[in-house]
């Protein structure tokens, strides 16, 4: 194995990765350091960047309750939809890594299609669905369910089930990776050894596919938090996340400052949720 | 028996997921050749009209040509300056390579939005 493995001289491979970390820096750390600087610069009454040092843009943000209850709609919309994502992408993956129709390219692909197209794309077709003369509703009047149409896409839960569906293809790549990596030979080795399918399930696959799904579930709390299009258009202006908060006052109320604070508390959330992830998955992986 | 019920089951499991995930591109296809100016499902009539109406929008086809031309550069850009990356990561261990690697990959779980604003 270690044979094959390249050993560049040194100035060879400060060469390779030069281009690389000079794009990240351009693209990426000057950007954050830019964004921290903007969050602390004082600012005029009429809305003017003065130079200077302040702290004020956090003091509004988190001397502010709605920023909180914002904040706590971010996270509460992100595990939503990791609950929702989760679950269902890993029996499409399980199907996937264990069929042997000759379609199975083919299932591949359609489960992976979404992906290909835009996010607003979905969240559009999400909103004929859910829409007041959608889908959902015709079927329901039609049925005589309902007298009168409800609102389902105007607010919180509309967007949890547009986010399920347009990051559910993550997942499934997620899982797929992980369960590629499986032993099929042990399953066998539990059925032959007499446990019935439901119990290999159980008691062999799930214990070993965990990490793959905590790693899916992150992935897509983490994406889903930093979602902006599908909150804005399919909570129709009533959803309030971070993103989209953020989205406002570079556009709308143009305070850098606080969209720069807000930003900062963002990226600590994120390092936050990180950090708490890579120690539960240390601690399962020391108990297997 | 009893095998074939839970394997109905898995596979009417399978079909709803399925449905459930390719929904919205479906009814985005659908809702293209309908002819009625706003939102309804499903169409009455099937037309081409938008089509021809896209074709013939010289504001939405310049906006076409640059996401081509934005995308297009991107790629070649990234995949340049990826491959490269690559290949010093790929090759035998060096000191900081935990720290490099992680720094490149680094911005695929930074919200866009916080770059955007930056």
């Amino acid at each position: 194995m270690s044979g094959s493995m390249q050993a560049y001289p040194r100035w060879l491979r400060g060469l390779l990765l030069a281009p690389g970390l000079l794009a990240l820096a351009v693209t990426f750390i000057l950007p954050l350091i830019w964004l921290g600087r903007i969050s602390v610069l004082p600012r005029s009454g009429d809305g003017v960047t003065l130079p200077g040092f302040t702290l004020q843009a956090y003091q509004h943000v988190l001397g502010d309750g709605f920023y909180w209850w914002v904040l706590w709609k971010t996270v509460w919309l992100g595990v939503l939809t990791a609950a929702l994502a989760v679950p269902m992408a890993f029996p499409i993956a399980l199907f996937l890594a264990r069929t042997t129709t000759r379609w199975r390219g083919v299932l591949a692909a359609l489960a992976i299609a979404p992906l290909l197209t835009s996010t607003v794309i979905r969240t559009y077709g999400w909103m004929v669905i859910l829409g007041r003369h959608g889908m959902i509703n015709d079927m329901l009047l039609w049925s005589g369910l309902l007298a009168t149409p409800v609102r389902l896409d105007n607010g919180t839960l509309a967007t949890v089930i547009a986010l399920t569906e347009i990051l559910m293809p993550y997942a499934i790549i997620s899982i797929l990776s992980n369960l590629g990596r499986l032993n099929m030979e042990i399953e066998q080795a539990a059925a032959l050894l007499g446990a019935t399918p439901v119990q290999v399930f159980r008691r062999v696959v799930l214990p070993l596919v965990l990490p793959g799904l905590m790693t899916a579930a992150l992935l897509v709390f983490v994406l889903a938090i930093s979602s902006l299009v599908t909150p804005q258009l399919m909570g129709g202006g009533r959803v309030f996340v971070l993103a989209t908060e953020i989205f406002n006052e570079t556009t709308v109320t143009l305070n850098w400052q606080v969209a720069g604070a807000l930003s900062i508390l963002l990226l600590l959330l994120f390092g936050g949720v990180i950090s708490v992830y890579q120690r539960i998955l240390s601690r399962m992986e020391e108990r297997f | 028996m009893k095998r074939s019920v839970g394997l109905w089951c898995w596979r009417g499991l399978i079909v709803a997921l399925y449905a459930f995930l390719l929904a919205p591109l479906v009814v985005v296809l659908v809702v293209s050749f309908d002819t009625r100016p706003y939102l309804r499902f499903p169409p009455e009539h099937l037309s081409l009209g938008s089509y021809v109406a896209v074709l013939h929008n010289t504001a939405f086809l310049h906006a076409g040509l640059l996401s081509i031309l934005v995308g297009g550069a991107a790629a070649l850009v990234s995949l340049a300056v990826g491959t490269a990356a690559a290949f010093a990561l790929g090759g035998k261990a060096f000191p900081g390579r935990a720290i490099v690697q992680a720094m490149l990959f680094s911005p695929m779980v930074v919200p866009h939005i916080v770059l955007a604003v930056g």
